[in-house]
């Protein structure tokens, strides 16, 4: 009920997925109402319940037997009992330090010998690059999160993980799935490792309430991925009514409050003691979620209280990308390989390709060892050739070398990113780079390079290797400075902004001054005005414009996504704004997997986490706002992919790079967002009902006057939308109402008789 | 080129909206007369000097001071302009374009500014620095540009070429300057709304039925019919219209007609007068479907002890055996004064650069405007839940019951009363509510020159504000829109109409005898005198001599902003008709009431009620019986904390604002026109409406181009009307 999905997952060949606490589920004698895990007919609306099957015990469902190239594998199998008996019975009531347990492990790990037992282990959750992929240069010191809780780490030395690898920065991992391994051995071996997290799988008239909607009772279920809660109000022979649907991934932080004072007193009552603990104890566990929703249970039982919770924060942090739902997915409206190749570059490129001949398409990359985090296919100048952009990106962080972003029909001018350039302290110069970058502009053209550093923060990168393009070097390029906050300061504005809107507290006087200390919307004002800024450089200059900051997988791609939908109408399409975030946030490896990690309410040590992803969304959203017939998806679409990005049922903001993806046979194995977002009948839910085709530059307004809070996400679960939303719906209908004559015929007026070249690139497209 | 000097905002600043197409703004003035209405002959407005222009349709008895032809008129966009003329007149600053767009609405309210409005007139020149001119100063040097500040918030401002313009401009600046002296609207109490008296025009020939019908629905609560009629809209059994103070003789500022219960005789509900602040006697406002009864009174006036039958009279007005009566008083509402100064501290914080770009938000904070607005909406949602709720009557109290009175009553009825929240329901609100009621609006805005300052408070602005946020809360409960509202903001301000020139209907009508003929206002005559051309004074104040109402919004506002007013989203009502058939909503039952039947009194402070007693009831009070627990302030406050209790649903047909912090937003299209910056986008032109102006165009240039001997391609600033 809560969970706002269109795709009950359905029960396929890889159910056992869901159906993982074989184990535990079986210690229940009544069957549960409906326990949905995969039997679910109906779609879990807010709002709307639904009908379950009835009768489908979760105990029931048969886990099928590990496959058969799992069972011969060599070793003692990839289980042992006695890892299984070896659960903590008393989980800890402190919140956990993950960070320092992991570190722990890592330390045991490290003088574990690897043993040949070990290898199918690795095989089912490769851990390596995808575990930490930042390297050993960001957290030497933190090899590997296990999927095992904290309770776990007791473990003796020989279960414990095969060594992570260290000093390397790409260890050669073996690569699931090649050959040996399959979905379903995966799936069957994931559903033991999970079915070890979950300590009770159904606790029974457990009460649900969340803001904004009534409180319900019903039973919760833990599978290994979701949290369900089915009620049934028409008592046991009802079909139950599912109530919440929680991916357990997008649980955020758990908190846990025990309710058992007063209740170990002298049974001399006429009650017998265990009546009292049912009567008395219970435990109320707060569930803060990734997309901001808070959701409240109430558990009778102290000890399934904490079983819960503890069950829930170990399934919520395992990091095994192996492991994450989106492997697991399998709905039956749509096909695996559909929606991944929906915007493939090469598209793009033909784009371009029909209007100059200064670009070419390379492949330099296509086995990731030019740059690890660019995608195999990149556009580059033509005259450059593939040696030359390897020796360039050597002296570009990460191997990050200049290439094309968004090239501007208008005027043929073209934005290019890359990461900062490695002159370091000793100044050093790249003959390559410097030619790369002066084959972009014509003669006697000049360029603009916009660094999203401020000028001192580059100067000091230089004693780190990093630095900008000096003008002796690049003499034809103008630097710009332009300070934008990224990392932990964005992650802490986050926190703090969803800190203030959550408070409920009365005095709601100083709002306005703490929105402002927050500094979230002057985050949002910078990124938008330094988009503008390159947008204006390219459309008003006629001038080139290089995008860089260090190491150019944030800022950068913020302020080049966002100048291209300022610039290029088509962008501005629902189609068009997918594939801009499947080229310039998806391809060109923003890391997703480590900036998305946690969201504003965790507990947990800051690592990677910044909300780059959302701040993009909110600068959108602000131009759908001071442009509303400007853009044809709405607020909705927005929405979603906020959530989306922060735990999902899809791979495409799965992993932090193409590369990982590659390794992870992310689009082999699980379904595009895109594909699910492209149906017709949910399409419809995205589009603005308002939008007539705009071709030309909206110029936003960046005063701070101009900048709002996007109530619609920020307050999204504390405050009801739904008289807005009922006018929306109204003004769909008046606009269905009135569509063909209006709307349509103006709009082709306007791009007959503008004499705007975008307008006529548009209508050539 | 952006250089490093260009700040973050400086992007956005050098950015143009998509408006601003270049090729529009060629003038054209020699096609500007020719495209022109037909009929009005540029020569046509006596005193002015100089033809090229099309014709001023002035107001009757205005007279062209100055004029500066070939003045261009700052677009809102900040690099746009339009050419015309800028003229001078006795009664305001009015601009006429070149071109005008719709040259019908001859009180266009994009182009004119009143006398009065104008607050503050800068002359700037790139030689010296930007000056204040006033009638005691005046300008030493040829002005480049004159910025009008208007008391709506809105920035006018004019340019003036470098070729040839220098005295004109010169002598337009100071004109200005001396014309804003003189021309102060000297007040009611003064005899000279002389200048402002009865304009004569000829009926508009293009008046669409469909806007006749608009304004004839409002009720101008003017005669008995008005009054008999709403009372049987409301289905108040138990009341009745009352002509006790038909003479204005009871109390003067009162309204002619008064509602009051059917059980009282005139006779008895005189002897009450005299026991009332300003003998504003409790009359009712609203009849709630369910029973419950909205009153409205001044405060008890302090000196007055009445007697025993006076006593009767007053518990039979306020009691009526209708049910406990709650006082619900002002206390907590902000004072005139506290409005006054956030409003000022709002105003100056709207102008360009008044905030550092960081401290926006706490600036804005310290204004406390929106705190005021806050207050009035929780209060307003407290005593409508009340009344929803339970069978009682509510007594506002209010001292003088002339200004806060006014806004809660009608934010009450806004909650409560779907109609009031169509067009004309809104605007027969405002009528009984403000208008007729007595609110004093040319001392609350500020209109009259010699008068304290101390009197100015824009209660009616703050009313205007509260509705927005109603109407941005609940978009699709309203009839009318933002544009509505913004309109009825500015014509707060311009002298022209009848509405809010006056104090109250015995001021309006002062020594007219009464007109049992005038029913609603018919705007048919809309400008028509029966003696044509001929200015009266205001004191002589003959029927013959009214100005129109501000609903005859055909005068000012061309028909396609007129269009505008409406909400085609908003299907009033559909948010819920208050149920009459079932009067009590089950969660707040009648029987709840603490006090042991009715007769009771209680106070309302805070959300809670507390027993109280009359001031002429002597003896100890009754004991607390108990408060009324369900805690208002947290209603609507927040959607019920996670695993909170829930709110109650509202009753149908009750809008609950929310009056948080985070929900209760500035007026943006309003306060910030005077920051063209910050406007961008909120007035960005949409493609199918600049397709349309661009066909408009073209028709009319192939209409005129067979005619006209001018070769050149007319092309026409874009209208900035959007």
């Amino acid at each position: 009920m809560i969970y706002p999905r269109a795709q009950p997952p359905s029960r396929t060949r890889l159910g056992a997925g869901e159906g993982g606490p074989k184990k535990t589920q079986g210690r229940k004698k009544k069957p549960v109402g409906a326990t949905g895990v995969g039997g679910a007919a109906g779609v879990p609306y807010p709002g709307r319940a639904v009908k379950v099957e009835p009768g489908q015990d979760p105990a029931a469902v048969p886990v099928p037997p590990p496959h058969p190239a799992v069972q011969a594998a060599p070793g003692p199998g990839y289980l042992k009992p006695d890892i299984r008996r070896a659960r903590s019975p008393a989980p800890s009531c402190r919140p956990r330090r993950p960070g320092k347990a992991v570190r722990g492990i890592g330390r045991l790990q490290a003088c574990t010998p690897r043993s040949p037992a070990c290898t199918p282990r690795s095989l089912l959750a490769p851990r390596g690059p995808l575990l930490a992929p930042q390297g050993p240069r960001s957290h030497p010191e933190v090899p590997a999160r296990t999927l095992r809780s904290p309770a776990c780490t007791q473990r003796s030395p020989p279960a414990a993980e095969p060594e992570q690898p260290r000093g390397s920065r790409w260890p050669q991992v073996p690569v699931p799935g090649r050959g040996r391994l399959r979905r379903g051995s995966a799936a069957a071996g994931t559903a033991m490792e999970f079915a070890e997290l979950i300590k009770t799988a159904t606790v029974e008239s457990v009460l649900l309430s969340c803001a904004g909607l009534p409180a319900v009772k019903g039973t919760l279920c833990i599978t290994s991925h979701h949290l369900l809660l089915s009620s049934c109000p028409g008592g046991d022979s009802q079909p139950g009514t599912v109530e919440l649907w929680l991916l357990i991934r997008n649980v955020d932080a758990v908190e846990k409050r025990v309710q058992n004072l007063g209740w170990y007193q002298p049974p001399r009552t006429n009650g017998s003691p265990r009546d009292t603990r049912l009567a008395g104890s219970s435990g109320t566990i707060t569930l803060r979620c990734k997309d901001l929703k808070v959701l409240q249970l109430e558990i009778p039982g102290m000890e399934e209280c904490l079983n819960i919770a503890s069950s829930i924060e170990a399934l919520s942090s395992v990091d095994s990308m192996m492991m994450m739902y989106p492997f697991f997915y399998r709905p039956q409206s749509l096909k695996l390989e559909e929606g991944w190749n929906l915007f493939p570059l090469e598209r793009y490129f033909q784009q371009i390709a029909s209007q100059t001949s200064q670009w070419r398409l390379s492949d330099v990359n296509r086995d990731f060892t030019t740059c690890p985090t660019y995608p195999p296919a990149v556009i580059v100048p033509a005259a450059v050739d593939d040696d030359a952009l390897r020796k360039a990106a050597r002296f570009r962080q990460g191997g990050r070398f200049p290439v094309l972003s968004y090239y501007h029909p208008k005027n043929g001018t073209v934005m290019l990113r890359s990461s900062q350039p490695l002159t370091g302290p000793n100044r050093k110069r790249c003959r390559e780079d410097e030619m790369l970058l002066g084959m972009v502009l014509d003669e006697g053209e000049r360029g603009f390079i916009i660094d999203t550093r401020s000028a001192q923060a580059a100067k000091q990168a230089r004693m780190t290797g990093g630095g900008t393009e000096p003008k002796s070097s690049y003499p034809r390029w103008r630097r710009l400075h332009r300070p934008l906050e990224r990392g932990r300061p964005l992650q802490e504005s986050f926190i703090k902004l969803v800190e203030a809107c959550n408070d409920t507290s009365i005095n709601m006087d100083r709002w306005l001054s703490r929105l402002e200390s927050c500094r979230w919307l002057s985050h949002v004002k910078a990124a938008l005005s330094t988009a503008c800024l390159a947008a204006q450089c390219m459309d008003r200059e006629e001038a080139s414009v290089l995008v860089h900051g260090a190491e150019g997988t944030d800022t950068t791609l913020l302020v080049t996504a966002l100048a291209q939908v300022i610039l290029d109408p088509s962008c501005r399409t629902l189609v068009g704004f997918q594939g801009l975030l499947e080229r310039e946030w998806i391809e060109a490896g923003h890391p997703f997997h480590l900036r998305c990690a946690r969201s504003a309410y965790s507990h947990a040590r800051l690592k990677q986490e910044a909300p780059l992803f959302l701040l993009f969304l909110d600068c959108v959203w602000q131009l759908s706002r001071q442009f509303p017939f400007s853009l044809e998806f709405g607020e909705h679409l927005l929405l979603t992919l906020f959530d989306n990005a922060y735990a999902s049922d899809y791979g495409t903001f799965l992993c932090n790079n193409e590369k990982e993806r590659c390794l992870c046979k992310v689009k082999e194995t699980t379904h595009s967002l895109w594909a699910w977002l492209n149906q017709p009948g949910e399409k419809k839910k995205y589009l603005n009902p308002l939008y007539s085709h705009n071709a030309l530059v909206i110029w936003p307004s960046v005063e701070p006057q101009s900048i709002q809070l996007w109530q619609g996400l920020f307050f999204r679960w504390i405050r009801s939308s739904q008289y807005l939303d009922e006018a929306w719906a109204e003004i769909e209908r008046l606009v269905e109402g009135n569509k063909p004559p209006v709307k349509e015929s103006a709009g082709n007026r306007l791009s007959r008789s503008l004499s705007d070249p975008a307008a006529r690139t548009e209508n050539e497209r | 080129m952006p250089g490093p000097g260009a700040g973050p905002g400086g992007a956005g600043r050098g950015g143009r909206c998509c408006s601003g197409l270049p090729g529009f703004s060629v003038p054209a003035p020699a096609a500007a007369a020719a495209l022109g209405p037909p009929g009005q002959s540029p020569s046509a407005m006596s005193g002015a000097p100089g033809g090229r222009r099309p014709a001023f349709p002035g107001l009757p008895g205005e007279l062209v001071l100055e004029e500066a032809a070939g003045a261009r008129q700052r677009c809102r966009e900040g690099d746009g302009s339009v050419p015309g003329t800028l003229l001078c007149t006795n009664r305001r600053v009015a601009f006429l374009p070149a071109q005008a767009p719709g040259s019908h609405a001859f009180l266009h309210s994009e182009y004119d500014v009143a006398l009065p409005c104008i607050r503050k007139l800068v002359a700037a020149s790139s030689f010296t620095k930007p000056k204040v001119l006033t009638a005691a100063s005046t300008l030493k040097f040829i002005p480049e540009e004159l910025a009008v500040f208007c008391r709506d918030f809105r920035l006018l401002r004019f340019h003036f070429h470098e070729n040839g313009l220098a005295l004109q401009a010169f002598r337009v600046a100071n004109a200005i300057a001396q014309a804003r002296e003189a021309a102060a609207w000297l007040g009611d109490a003064g005899e000279g709304h002389d200048g402002w008296s009865c304009p004569a025009e000829a009926p508009l020939e293009d008046e669409d039925e469909e806007e006749e019908e608009g304004s004839a629905a409002t009720l101008l609560f003017e005669s008995l019919r008005d009054w008999e009629k709403e009372l049987k809209r409301l289905g108040a059994v138990g009341w009745r219209v009352s002509a006790v103070n038909e003479r204005f003789d009871m109390a003067p500022s009162l309204p002619q007609y008064l509602w009051v219960p059917s059980g009282l005789l005139d006779h008895d509900l005189k002897r009450t007068f005299a026991h009332f602040e300003e003998r504003r006697v409790p009359r009712l406002c609203w009849h709630h479907p369910g029973g419950g009864d909205l009153l409205r009174a001044a405060g008890f006036h302090a000196a007055s002890e009445p007697g025993s039958e006076d006593v009767k009279c007053l518990e039979a007005l306020l009691l009526g055996g209708r049910g406990p009566c709650v006082l619900a008083d002002t206390a907590e509402l902000p004072t005139l004064a506290d409005i006054q100064v956030a409003h000022l501290k709002l105003r100056a914080l709207c102008l360009p650069g008044a905030a550092a770009e960081e401290k926006w938000l706490s600036a804005l904070e310290g204004t406390r405007w929106l705190d005021h607005v806050r207050t009035c909406l929780r209060k307003a949602v407290e005593v409508a839940l009340l009344l929803a709720g339970r069978r009682c009557s509510i007594l506002l109290q209010e001292p003088s019951d002339r200004d806060l009175n006014c806004l809660l009553a009608s934010l009450v009825q806004l909650l409560g009363d779907p109609h009031t929240r169509t067009l004309p329901g809104f605007q027969s609100l405002v009528q009984r509510e403000w208008v007729a009621a007595g609110h004093p609006f040319p001392h609350r805005l500020g209109l009259l020159r010699c008068d304290s300052p101390r009197e100015e408070a824009p209660i009616f602005l703050l009313f205007l504000d509260c509705t927005w946020q109603l109407v941005r809360q609940f978009p699709a409960a309203f009839g009318f829109t933002e544009a509505y509202l913004l309109a009825l903001h500015d014509s707060s301000f311009a002298p022209y109409f009848s509405t809010f020139l006056f104090s109250c209907q015995r001021q309006q009508g002062q020594g007219s005898p009464h007109r049992p003929c005038s029913q609603t206002y018919t705007p048919v005559n809309g400008w028509r005198d029966p003696q044509p051309g001929v200015p009266r004074a205001g004191r002589t104040g003959s029927p013959a001599c009214r100005l129109p109402t501000v609903w005859d919004w055909g005068l000012r506002y061309s028909r396609h902003q007129r269009a505008q007013f409406r909400n085609p989203a908003g299907a009033a009502g559909t948010v819920g008709a208050p149920d009459a058939a079932d009067p009590q909503t089950p969660s707040r039952p009648t029987d709840a009431w603490p006090g042991p039947g009715a007769g009771n009194v209680f106070v309302l402070t805070k959300g809670t009620l507390s027993p109280q007693l009359f001031p002429w009831r002597s003896g100890r009070p009754p004991p607390r019986l108990s408060r009324w627990a369900p805690s208002l302030e947290s209603l609507g406050e927040r959607g019920g904390s996670p695993g909170g209790n829930q709110p109650p649903a509202p009753p149908p047909g009750l809008l609950l604002p929310c009056a948080a912090g985070p929900s209760v937003r500035l007026w943006q299209r309003c306060y910030l026109r005077g920051l063209p910056e910050a406007q961008r986008g909120r007035f960005a032109p949409s493609p199918a409406g600049l397709a349309e102006e661009l066909t408009l165009l073209q028709d009319r240039l192939s209409a005129w181009q067979p005619a006209g001997p001018c070769t050149k391609a007319a092309s026409s600033p874009l209208t900035p009307s959007r």
